[in-house]
């Protein structure tokens, strides 16, 4: 029986893996794709006007502290590597670890605004804000409204959570099988996370290493 | 779970939490800053870092995000994306140094 079981969930996910399938609804691409858009143009009028004052903008990089920024860049890809993690595992319709990794996932999540709140807050008390100058200026739009991100990034990774713990428990007492409209949720919160975690790869280098 | 750790997934998550780390120290402050006192590599580093990301970018989006799984569209927004926005940061990075470095 338990062979039987192994055996379909192994169809399934070899399904899953040589299908051409658009990860989540199309509906959250418009949206990641609107969302990379913005942050593209962010990108390129900070490298613009870096390019006008350069001296400025290594002044103040000089400022930051580069750890901040590389320990936040490990916890966003160790958070998304969670979120892929159960969503495979979820696939498997042998939902067991899902929770647990969106756990996981929610806690990297957490650590990243921890390190943002200690940051901003070293940078406030050192007389350091938006108004100081145009990097800094740059540094709290951008970082501010990828902070946003994060927090509504947050909120998605909870319910999924709360999804998979659901999942996990109907396992228990029937089929468990995973519905269609579940897993469509499931994935276009997990590909709204991994751009969370993609612009902070390029903002990483862009703000706190390029001299 | 060994299923899980044997994922091509997870050997990528391997390789960019390495390129994380190489950019942190080629970035840091007892490498890059140096260089740019000396005047010579920095500009040559800087460009490294901005290609790593794009690179890391990439592997996100295809593994992270199963874009490599996707439908042609979807591939060619992603590459599009990540080719328009990387060239014109490199370039508009060359653009803006200041004239006595470039003369360098």
């Amino acid at each position: 029986m338990n062979a039987t079981v192994s055996g379909e969930s192994a169809l399934v996910q070899t399904e899953y893996h040589t299908k051409i399938h658009v990860p989540g609804e199309v509906g959250i691409w418009v949206f990641i794709f609107g969302d990379m858009l913005i942050f593209g143009v962010f990108f390129i009028v900070f490298i613009f006007y870096r390019g006008l004052n350069p001296e400025l903008f290594l002044q103040s990089q000089a400022m930051l502290n580069q750890n901040y920024g590389a320990i936040n860049t490990l916890f966003l890809l160790a958070s998304s590597w969670f979120v892929a993690m159960a969503v495979e595992d979820m696939r498997s319709k042998q939902v067991r670890l899902a929770p647990v990794f969106f756990a996981l996932a929610i806690f990297c999540g957490a650590g990243f605004g921890m390190v943002k709140i200690i940051e901003y807050s070293e940078k406030i008390n050192a007389g350091i804000t938006i108004t100081s100058n145009d990097f800094f200026m740059y540094y709290y739009i951008f970082t501010g409204l990828h902070f946003l991100h994060v927090l509504i990034g947050m909120g998605v990774l909870v319910f999924l959570w709360l999804k998979a713990r659901a999942a996990a428990k109907n396992k228990m007492t029937r089929a468990g099988d995973i519905i269609e409209k579940d897993m469509v949720l499931i994935e276009s919160g997990a590909s709204y996370w991994h751009m969370v975690d993609l612009l902070w790869i390029v903002l990483f280098p862009l703000l706190y290493l390029i001299k | 779970m060994p299923t899980l750790l044997r994922n091509p997934v997870t050997a990528v998550w391997f390789l960019l939490m390495l390129a994380t780390c190489l950019s942190w120290s080629l970035g840091s402050d007892h490498g890059l800053s140096q260089d740019a006192d000396g005047g010579s590599d920095y500009r040559y580093l800087s460009t490294g870092l901005i290609l790593i990301a794009f690179i890391k970018v990439r592997i996100v989006m295809r593994y992270f995000m199963e874009v490599r799984k996707a439908p042609l569209a979807l591939r060619l927004i992603c590459d599009g994306w990540v080719l328009l926005v990387c060239s014109v940061i490199i370039y508009l990075y060359w653009l803006g140094l200041p004239p006595v470095l470039m003369t360098l």
